[in-house]
């Protein structure tokens, strides 16, 4: 079981580098001002708001990538996968979705505002929701297999189309990258949240995989036992 | 494509339209629908009076009502085909799995189109007259519906082949298809309302969102196209 | 100093409940994941041993 040991160690890692990205915000970078000399605090909300974001969208790749190659191979375990890649992805979508809305109350007064990204975010939501809904009503295990990895290539396609044609309006949302918007502190502490909540992904993701893997050979076991 | 594949697709086109022909059962119910959502429209307009510019909202309204309409008909569409066999039929034939996809997408999309024809002079009769009129030439308004209704069609026929063989049947086309569109209905809305208004800068934002439109379209219904196969033989 | 408290403190609720919420789900789910893999585990060594005692019955 070696990939299972080189997830624990991937957790182990993301575990303390979120913490050190963390403590950082909070210790070391610097606080975010506006433009008139008051302090941002809720600013420190985006060095875990946007990595988490980020992990998101990157696992959900995985859910497109994993159900190409189970059209191509009609292989069960790529459809595994594609379903765990998909469960990472609603638990990353739901935690950005929150940070976001708590954010929003402290910039804009408001629980919600039909920004883009938020929009782009509740829309990527209910994809994520709409594959497991689809799961859910299919019977015949390939067909549920076939089903969802289609929906999912086309989610994942179409998540960045709502991306960019919200942008065309424009927006309130912080633009993160903007040239010098970020002081090297600011961006080492980011990098240091990033890295961290994308190696924790990929723990989550190979932690689910080899409980689904155990659970199957169980099923097999007692089988089996049972014949 | 061969002029077999062609044959092909014409007969099961040509099959859709008879039976539509004979039972207008699609046109019926989805013009009614539209008809019947025009009447909600009345009632959640009616307090704003006479002062509203109906201009304003004209296009979310009348993509509201084409979005669910198209639904209705693309669920009707392959539930006939589910219950009396025909997808099992047209799947033992030696047909390629793609001209079925085409031919299933010209339909859904002629029948689409023909309701969206008739029913927007029927909003415009109920709610534009005596206000301001159209801003812009009337063709920007059919190009917007052609062009928004080849991703819903498009997009709806994969869609519909799948929800048909699930538990949930209308529901779950509708949990699959409205996110999906999201991004097409919003360039729709976007391109109807710069139609509607008129003028040089709308002009240039309504190719924009043309442009946002033929985007999607060609990309997603690739997709839907490609993806098809898998979809009904599985 | 006051001036600095007085800006901070009425944005610092959501900030905690930002970072809050992030910590407790992300251990929620490592912790629901190891739960279920150790009882898994144990249900793996029930099953081997109850099929080790077959094999010698048989």
């Amino acid at each position: 079981m070696k990939r299972g040991y080189l997830a624990e160690v991937m957790l182990v890692l993301g575990a303390v580098l979120t913490t050190a990205a963390f403590l950082m915000t909070f210790f070391w970078a610097p606080p975010s001002v506006y433009p008139d000399g008051r302090v941002d605090f809720a600013q420190k909300i985006f060095y875990f708001h946007v990595p988490v974001a980020e992990a998101s969208f990157l696992v959900f790749f995985f859910t497109a990538f994993y159900g190409v190659r189970f059209l191509m191979t009609k292989r069960k375990e790529f459809d595994v996968k594609a379903r765990i890649a998909t469960e990472v992805t609603l638990f990353f979508v739901l935690l950005t979705m929150a940070t976001g809305i708590l954010w929003t109350r402290v910039e804009w007064n408001v629980w919600w505002q039909w920004e883009p990204r938020l929009t782009t975010y509740f829309i990527m939501t209910l994809l994520v929701i709409g594959y497991f809904v689809l799961r859910n009503s299919v019977e015949d295990e390939e067909r549920r297999a076939t089903y969802a990895a289609a929906f999912g290539i086309l989610a994942f396609i179409d998540a960045p189309i709502s991306f960019f044609i919200t942008r065309v309006v424009q927006s309130t949302h912080p633009v993160v990258f903007k040239s010098g918007g970020l002081e090297p502190p600011m961006l080492v502490t980011f990098i240091v949240g990033q890295i961290g909540m994308l190696m924790l992904g990929y723990a989550f993701y190979q932690l689910r995989l080899k409980e689904e893997e155990l659970k199957e050979r169980l099923e097999a076991l007692k089988i089996g036992l049972g014949g | 494509m061969g002029s077999l594949s062609w044959r092909q697709f014409k007969a099961i086109l040509r099959k859709d339209i008879v039976m539509e022909l004979r039972t207008r059962e699609m046109l019926t119910s989805m013009g009614l629908y539209a008809i019947l959502t025009m009447v909600v429209y009345q009632i959640a307009l009616v307090e704003a009076g006479e002062g509203l510019d109906v201009r304003l909202v004209m296009p979310g309204l009348i993509w509201v009502a084409f979005i669910f309409m198209s639904m209705l008909g693309l669920n009707r569409s392959f539930v006939h085909e589910k219950d009396q066999g025909c997808l099992d039929a047209l799947l033992l034939a030696p047909i390629d799995r793609p001209v079925i996809f085409l031919a299933k997408f010209a339909g859904n999309l002629l029948f689409l189109l023909v309701v969206e024809a008739l029913t927007l002079p029927v909003f415009a009769f109920l709610f534009l007259q005596g206000r301001a009129g159209f801003g812009g030439p009337l063709w920007m308004v059919a190009l917007v519906l052609v062009g928004a209704s080849i991703g819903i069609s498009g997009i709806g026929t994969l869609l519909a082949t799948i929800s048909v063989n699930t538990t949930g049947k209308d529901i779950m086309l509708a949990v699959l298809f409205v996110p999906l569109q999201y991004p097409l209905l919003r360039a729709a809305v976007g391109a109807t309302f710069a139609a509607v208004i008129g003028g040089p800068d709308a002009t240039a934002s309504f190719w924009n969102w043309m442009g946002w439109i033929a985007g999607f379209d060609i990309i997603m219904v690739l997709a839907a196209f490609g993806l098809y196969e898998f979809v009904i033989e599985a | 100093m006051q001036d600095i408290y007085s800006q901070v403190i009425p944005q610092a609720p959501y900030v905690i409940w930002a970072y809050a919420l992030i910590w407790v789900s992300l251990l929620g789910f490592v912790a629901m994941v190891f739960a279920r893999l150790r009882r898994l585990d144990k249900q793996m060594q029930v099953l081997e041993e109850a099929l080790k005692r077959r094999e010698q019955q048989a």
